[in-house]
């Protein structure tokens, strides 16, 4: 960016009128130690339970413990400069972030600071960081979807704006690649993004930014970072900081959806910092407060109503809810849903989609485990299309899922039952979905009637995914009207359907695949 | 710091409300800053920290020192902070009886920086606004630090008034 330098003055002077000469008063306290980012102090007789502190150097702290003799507080930023005996001050504000539509299209720390290299932030609203949620009366239910234009998720664990559905599993099966897909889906839907990496490596965070840049996603997305190599302090604070960014825009009458990415570390961060405050630990040397530290995270994502939209705005936005998707992530090891911290965030949020890498390896991606995944609420939120027609799918999974380990030690098998274990193949493998390549609702409903009518019955299963390809295809060029009016109105009726069964017979007989 | 202070708390607590009750409470702020001064000696500290005296010797010691200087009670506190082995947090004891002794005065030690060296009417004039703003009486502490270049900086506790022109412009270095 260029600035000439009339401008540069005229900002300075601009900036000097509005400065307030005088007298300031502030409550001092002095440093008494300082090991690994925790800094004890003396004095700040008047400071408050998460008031941001002031150190020397432009190095701002939260105030974390308050004891008789001395406050402990954690310093959010470089903390090599300081010593012993350095004098602290109160600043009378608890910890902001800049919020707004400027931030789309943004990398940024967890204080909002810019990552990206481009120029300053320009938004005048702020926000802190940690807010009460909306109470039972300003929340409306979940009733629209969000779609992540993935076929398995969409089809058995829909997701609703304003929903919390948890994204859980090992290592290196796909949770991540789930959220990305996600945000991806949500280009002209007006639904804002918000990514929170905690704890990722540089190099992770900097390829999702570039893979958003390709597909065009970062114009509605703010990415807030705060790498491994970040100070614990910042990868605890950061989810708060993009849980109020998503905020603004819900109080605003519009849907966003917030990925944190993931919870796990932040657990980590917290713990790391509860430990060096000293706090007693408990399970897992986790702190007495690891539950309140997810559950008022995870409760500031709701659906709001268009009475409450419109006091929030003060009656700016008329008769428009209001929505904050999440999307935690909770990485576990060695499968075990049973650990402390993927227990607790299990019972926060509204259902879990969990993968699995037995299924990863087989080759199904996304390695969404049907049986243990629920989706709570977003039944009453899903598209009327995917909801008929992916109904049964959930169910003769399952049921294949148990076929098929007993068949295992079947020779010969009735009729019925092999009937059942190809069509459970056949979903399976229709199931199965390129990274970075999320569908629409027609193109999601069209491939869930194929398989349910019996369509694919004829083929071999390991071809589902070629018919499907040229089904795709073909609907989109002979019958791109259809396609897109069930995009549009997410419907289902008679009439579609046999305008479908019309489409499918004929791409049938043609054999063009 | 904070933990010796969190130790020293009791016994000033003690100290103070024995001496209010005796009438000795300048008595005692005497006492304590003599014994202060005692323990902060680099041989008695050696004395005191070497494993070869028993507790027993090194009260004895301590008390010989203290004959006539002080009552039978302060040679107690002697005794029992030996026994202990807290005679290291004596400087907080005395800078919290110090300090409940203020507060039951109603006094306020101010520590005030100015540029250059205070004319007497100026210093009347801190001292009364002070009282005033304070509601408490006012015992004015003054160094001179040329560096602060103009106005005043007034410490009361851990609040801090700040007037300087040093001040003003480290925070006009942070909005510009």
């Amino acid at each position: 960016m260029q600035l000439n330098p009339a401008e540069i003055s005229d900002i300075i002077k601009q900036k000097l009128e509005g400065f307030d000469y005088g007298v300031e008063q502030k409550t001092e306290g002095t440093i008494v130690s300082i090991t690994d980012g925790i800094v004890r102090i003396y004095g700040l007789s008047e400071v408050m339970q998460g008031e941001m502190l002031e150190f020397p150097g432009k190095v701002y702290g939260l105030a974390l413990n308050l004891e008789r003799d001395s406050v402990g507080a954690v310093v959010l930023g470089p903390y090599e400069h300081l010593s012993e005996g350095d004098s602290v001050f109160c600043t009378g504000r608890i910890l902001e972030v800049p919020v707004g539509e400027a931030l789309l299209g943004r990398v940024v720390d967890a204080l909002g600071n810019p990552l990206d290299g481009k120029q300053a932030i320009e938004t005048t609203d702020s926000s802190p960081i940690e807010k009460i949620a909306p109470g039972v009366i300003s929340r409306q239910s979940v009733d629209q979807p969000l779609q992540t234009g993935l076929k398995s998720i969409d089809s058995m664990i829909p997701v609703g704006r304003g929903q919390r559905e948890l994204i859980i599993g090992d290592r290196q099966t796909g949770k991540t690649a789930i959220a990305i897909d996600t945000i991806l889906n949500q280009k002209g839907t007006g639904v804002k993004c918000i990514y929170v990496a905690v704890g990722q490596k540089q190099s992770s965070v900097s390829a999702i930014v570039r893979r958003l840049e390709e597909a065009g996603a970062m114009e509605y997305t703010t990415i807030v970072a705060a790498t491994a190599s970040d100070p614990a302090a910042l990868q605890y604070v950061a989810p708060y900081a993009g849980c109020s960014m998503g905020e603004y825009f819900r109080d605003r009458g519009e849907d966003a959806l917030i990925i944190y990415d993931d919870l796990t570390k932040q657990a980590w961060a917290y713990r790391q910092i509860s430990l060096l405050l000293r706090r007693p630990p408990g399970r897992e040397a986790y702190p007495g407060d690891i539950f309140y530290v997810h559950s008022r995270l995870l409760e500031r994502a709701a659906r709001i109503s268009a009475d409450a939209v419109e006091k929030l705005t003060n009656g700016k936005v008329k008769g428009k809810t209001g929505s904050l998707t999440a999307l935690p992530i909770i990485e576990t090891q060695g499968g075990d849903v049973s650990a402390f911290v993927p227990t607790n965030v299990i019972s926060i949020t509204d259902g879990q989609i969990f993968l699995e890498t037995d299924l990863f390896n087989a080759g199904i991606r996304p390695a969404v485990n049907p049986g243990l995944s629920v989706s709570r609420v977003g039944g009453a939120a899903q598209t009327k299309v995917i909801k008929k027609l992916g109904g049964g799918v959930r169910l003769e999974l399952a049921q294949f899922r148990e076929l098929a380990a007993f068949a295992q030690f079947a020779s010969d098998l009735d009729e019925g039952t092999r009937k059942q274990i190809e069509r459970g193949q056949r979903i399976t493998e229709l199931l199965k979905q390129p990274q970075y390549q999320p569908l629409t609702v027609g193109q999601i409903g069209v491939a869930l009637f194929a398989v349910s009518n019996g369509y694919l019955d004829g083929f071999a299963a390991n071809k589902a995914q070629s018919f499907e390809q040229a089904l795709l295809a073909y609907m989109k060029t002979e019958h791109g009207e259809l396609m897109s009016s069930i995009d549009e109105s997410g419907d289902y009726n008679d009439d579609i359907a046999a305008q479908l069964k019309v489409a499918l017979d004929d791409f049938i007989a043609k054999g063009s695949w | 710091m904070s933990t010796q202070i969190t130790l020293a708390r009791p016994y000033a607590k003690a100290i103070f409300r024995q001496a209010k009750q005796a009438g000795k409470v300048d008595l005692w702020s005497e006492w304590l800053a003599y014994l202060e001064l005692l323990i902060g000696h680099a041989d008695m500290q050696s004395f005191i920290q070497s494993p070869k005296y028993s507790k027993q010797e090194v009260t004895d010691v301590l008390t010989g020192f203290l004959d006539g200087q002080v009552d039978s009670e302060a040679k107690n506190l002697v005794a029992l902070l030996t026994d202990n082995k807290r005679l290291q947090i004596i400087p907080d004891i005395k800078q919290l009886y110090d300090q409940f002794k203020a507060a039951e005065e109603g006094s306020v030690s101010v520590h005030v920086t100015v540029p250059y060296a205070l004319q007497d009417q100026e210093q009347k004039a801190i001292e009364s606004a002070l009282k005033a703003a304070l509601d408490k009486s006012v015992e004015l502490e003054s160094d001179i630090d040329p560096s602060i270049i103009g106005g005043v900086i007034i410490r009361a506790g851990d609040q801090v008034i700040d007037g300087s022109v040093l001040g003003n412009l480290n925070r006009l270095e942070k909005i510009l």
